[in-house]
């Protein structure tokens, strides 16, 4: 715990020394969490690639107001709720996100179907943006109706990638995915891919006569 | 961070071998000094660390 006796005595540095977990900007995104004023503000402040190292460092100093400063932020997004200012996030990230914290919950908000949104291939337009704008498809609904391609849940517009397609995901992000999870999101693939299909999904699971 | 070579990263530019300070959380005020594991420092108030343990 990053816990101070006594605030009047100069005190020494304290010095980190995990070269993966401890370094400049995790800790400066970790106090940019510190000093947050509000969940408005941590939202703001939140930056997709460091924020899954700051949930490991607050866990291991045992800072749980930034814990559940980030997770609030997380779950807020994921359920696209309008109050507040959404995180430039990928939904993958928030996925990942969501596991970190341990809230499976909502990491399964993230693949359940919501608002008559059905799991499928989406046969969008061709999209001719690069690579960072096809990120952006994924945003929650709320942070670009306008833009919102049918069923941002679903498989990636034109490209025929599922956003929870493991194979799609960056090397770091995978080995870090537990076991479980890893089942769960080939097994919602596979479904997808039923689905969009048209086939019956207990013909496919082999269990229909 | 402050800033005396060129060397650009996330949380600022470096000092090639100097102490690195964040420009951000470098109060003269604070109480607490963090030292990351590649060696930037930062000050920060000791209140604002309890507020989150």
């Amino acid at each position: 715990m990053l816990s101070i006796a006594n605030s009047t005595i100069q005190r020494d540095p304290i010095t980190f020394t995990d070269d993966k977990l401890e370094v400049g900007p995790v800790i400066r995104s970790f106090l940019d969490g510190v000093y947050s004023s509000s969940m408005e503000d941590c939202a703001n402040r939140l930056k997709a690639n460091t924020t899954k190292y700051v949930v490991d460092f607050a866990r291991k100093w045992e800072c749980q107001g930034v814990l559940n400063m980030i997770e609030l932020v997380v779950r807020l997004n994921i359920r696209g709720l309008k109050d507040i200012k959404p995180v430039p996030f990928h939904l993958f990230d928030l996925f990942l996100l969501a596991i970190k914290l341990e809230r499976y919950e909502l990491a399964g908000d993230c693949l359940r179907d919501r608002d008559g949104q059905q799991w499928g291939i989406n046969e969008g337009e061709e999209d001719d943006h690069d690579e960072n704008d096809k990120r952006d498809n994924y945003l929650p609904a709320n942070l670009q109706s306008d833009q919102r391609v049918d069923g941002w849940l679903h498989l990636q517009a034109g490209a025929g990638i599922s956003v929870f397609d493991l194979s799609a995901s960056h090397y770091e992000d995978f080995v870090e995915i537990p076991p479980n999870i890893v089942w769960a999101l080939m097994r919602a693939n596979r479904l997808a891919k039923i689905n969009a299909n048209g086939k019956d999904f207990e013909d496919n699971l082999g269990t229909s006569s | 961070m402050t800033t005396a070579d060129t060397s650009n990263t996330e949380t600022g530019t470096a000092k090639k071998t100097d102490v690195k300070w964040s420009t951000k959380y470098n109060d003269d005020d604070a109480d607490v000094e963090l030292v990351s594991s590649d060696g930037w420092h930062f000050k920060v108030h000791s209140y604002q660390l309890q507020t989150v343990s």
